[in-house]
């Protein structure tokens, strides 16, 4: 069967604020562009299908199986660059990386070659062993994106992964994220009209708790 | 590599890298020299019949254990909490396919290495020393490492597993854990205490600091020994007590509670990681309990102005920053706690009262801002503001300072209409203000953490609680 992520109904709640109400959409193999005004609930979106987050109500299936069932399956598949993440400053990038490796369940072999390979890909190569602390913001951002794409995953969900970047940066950021949406799923939140926008199979635009094509 | 595998050795090589643990390792084999009541000392931390006790092989080991497993177990717990393991990508990990049981062990191994460690270092410098203070045939370095690490070791390795369940609930991960951990240390000696003629396997296993029945054994029940300080007997420094502590550690039951504590002491990260709750991204405000405590509120922003003329520097400021810092500190669930311990001070002694009422949530407020606002990155940003950063912290005590003479506001008028002493009064709140202030802006700054300044300061809130029946009353 061919991973799918469908979201029916889904709806969100923090407290009395009601920030997703009844989604249902489904997504499949290639670039989907979530856009919309700043706090509208895009990264909310994104967190639920990273299993992150539960939703308050709706079903949320991967594969045809719902949520939190699936839950392990869709983890082992799955790729998360979340906006901000507390990275840990003493260890050096290739340390980190093949840690979450370890945590996927990837042979640390494999998993070194394959972070070899985006290091060079995202511009990270030369600072491979160096310590996180001495990171700027855009390298970090470099980082956590390509944690994401370890594994080769089929479901990855990217909140801003072109925010802070140089604009080399961003074009191979681009084309990474272009080559990944070739066979998996990647949800990608952006305020900015990318370079990457072009390729999208689809632009939703996440506004008042719906989503809606842009 | 493993999910508990690559846990620890992340962590192990973070520890290693840290400046924290280095320091650690060098201040404990120091500060055993000043633990321990050599041939000539004149006082001691722990005494028996108001006797020092006489220093043999066994009781280096042991004295050096009970000060660790007792008073310094929560400088252990601080360090954990504080240290630079606190902060984990967490974002990325609780979306990994992982155990948390294993990621929770891994993290424990580390922790529990790195209180080891301490040991470790702690146990070499008790070989040196008891070589430079006892006759060379005298000294066992076999027996000083099994004293000191049968009583100490599972405590040590205890906190590292609290540390663990700890940072696996949502509420336990904030200022609840030290609080939690506060009560469970003072509850694990004051406990101990009241159990001090029993002995055995039972009796031993309501001791998990292992404290007691080393020293217990070679005295009567009726015979009372002090650990941190007591005062001594005429000639309690020079005619010393012996003490058997040996004999006390091979006696029925308690080797085999220590093997038990540190079981249960290994469990926990089982138990830690099977009750594991995500983080949680953020959550919405609530709204005050009383409306006009938005006064302290910074407001919306206004709207946006492109013609608007550059901001000009305050007339007043100073008065500016303090306010500022006020409303920081204060907040809005402050306000109404201000209030209630404000007029609370009229009907109640406010050593016993108000006083402790009013330190006890200037604790949480002052600790929580200030590991707020010492982070590196705020920091970075007020360093580019008219005020230093040094300026903002004595803005920070200033504002502690006015929170306790506030809060003290029932009890000074009391006293100044009932003919007590509202100067004296006016003294301890303002004290109580600049201590609980400066420890937490202090340690907040040096550990840029809220758990160190939080701890010391329950520790002191305790000792302040019952100071309060013996200080002399203001109204």
């Amino acid at each position: 069967m061919t991973a799918i992520l469908d979201l029916k109904s889904v709806s969100k709640r923090y407290g009395k604020k009601l920030v997703l109400d009844g989604v249902s959409v489904a997504f499949q193999p290639g670039l989907t562009l979530l856009t919309g005004p700043s706090g509208a609930g895009k990264s909310t979106l994104l967190r639920l299908c990273a299993t992150a987050e539960r939703p308050s109500g709706g079903d949320i299936l991967w594969a045809g199986q719902k949520l939190p069932g699936a839950r392990e399956r869709l983890r082992r598949v799955l790729g998360y660059a979340p906006q901000a993440v507390d990275l840990p400053e003493e260890l050096t990038a290739r340390e980190f990386v093949l840690h979450l490796a370890a945590l996927k369940g990837l042979k640390t072999g494999e998993a070194d070659r394959q972070f070899l390979a985006l290091a060079e890909a995202v511009g990270l190569h030369a600072d491979a062993n160096n310590r996180i602390s001495g990171f700027s913001g855009g390298m970090r951002r470099r980082l956590v994106l390509l944690q994401a794409l370890l594994g080769q995953p089929q479901l990855i969900c990217l909140d801003e992964p072109t925010a802070e970047l140089d604009t080399d940066s961003r074009q191979r950021v681009a084309a990474l994220i272009t080559r990944a949406a070739q066979s998996a799923i990647v949800l990608m939140t952006t305020h900015l009209e990318d370079g990457v926008a072009t390729q999208a199979r689809a632009v939703l635009r996440v506004d008042g708790g719906r989503v809606q094509p842009a | 590599m493993t999910a508990l595998a690559s846990s620890f050795s992340t962590s192990m090589a973070r520890y290693g890298r840290s400046f924290g643990l280095w320091l650690l390792l060098l201040i404990a084999p120091i500060g055993a020299r000043f633990l321990v009541a050599g041939p000539g000392a004149t006082s001691s931390i722990i005494s028996a019949e108001g006797r020092i006790p006489v220093l043999t092989s066994a009781f280096m080991g042991a004295g050096l254990g009970i000060i660790i497993a007792t008073l310094l177990l929560p400088v252990a717990f601080i360090y954990l909490r504080s240290n630079v393991t606190r902060r984990q990508p967490w974002q990325v990990e609780e979306v990994a396919p992982a155990s948390r049981v294993a990621i929770a062990y891994g993290r424990w191994a580390a922790d529990s290495a790195v209180l080891l460690a301490v040991l470790a270092a702690t146990t070499a410098a008790g070989v040196v020393l008891a070589y430079l203070m006892l006759p060379p045939e005298e000294v066992n370095p076999a027996v000083i490492a099994f004293c000191l690490w049968v009583i100490a070791g599972p405590a040590v390795v205890l906190v590292a597993s609290l540390r663990t369940l700890f940072e696996a609930r949502r509420w336990t991960r904030g200022p609840l854990g030290e609080v939690l951990y506060f009560v469970f240390w003072l509850g694990s000696i004051v406990v101990v205490a009241a159990a001090q003629d029993a002995h055995g396997f039972a009796a031993s296993m309501i001791d998990s600091t292992g404290f007691m029945q080393p020293v217990a054994y070679s005295l009567g029940g009726d015979d009372s020994f002090v650990i941190g300080g007591g005062d001594l007997v005429a000639d309690g420094a020079t005619n010393r007590i012996h003490l058997d502590v040996l004999a006390g550690i091979l006696s029925d039951g308690y080797l085999a509670s220590r093997a038990a504590w540190l079981g249960i002491a290994a469990l926990v990260p089982l138990f830690a990681g099977l009750v594991y709750l995500p983080h949680r991204p953020g959550r919405a405000r609530r709204k005050p309990l009383i409306p006009w405590a938005r006064l302290l509120e910074p407001g919306s922003p206004p709207r946006a102005d492109p013609n608007a003329r550059p901001a000009r520097l305050a007339a007043l400021g100073w008065l500016n920053l303090l306010a500022s810092e006020v409303r920081l500190l204060v907040g809005r669930g402050g306000v109404l706690a201000l209030l209630v311990i404000a007029a609370a001070g009229w009907f109640a002694p406010y050593s016993t009262g108000a006083g402790p009422a009013a330190m006890l949530v200037l604790v949480f407020a002052a600790t929580a801002h200030a590991g707020r606002s010492e982070q590196k990155g705020l920091l970075a940003l007020t360093r580019t503001g008219t005020f230093t950063p040094t300026a903002r912290r004595f803005a920070f005590i200033a504002a502690a300072l006015l929170w306790t003479l506030t809060a003290s506001a029932g009890a000074v008028a009391h006293a100044a209409l009932a003919g007590g002493d509202p100067v004296r009064l006016l003294l301890e709140a303002g004290g109580v203000g600049l201590v609980t202030g400066g420890t937490a802006i202090g340690l907040g700054a040096l550990t840029r953490s809220a758990t160190a300044p939080r701890l010391v300061l329950l520790i002191a809130w305790y000792a302040y609680l019952n100071l309060g029946g013996s200080l002399p009353a203001g109204g």
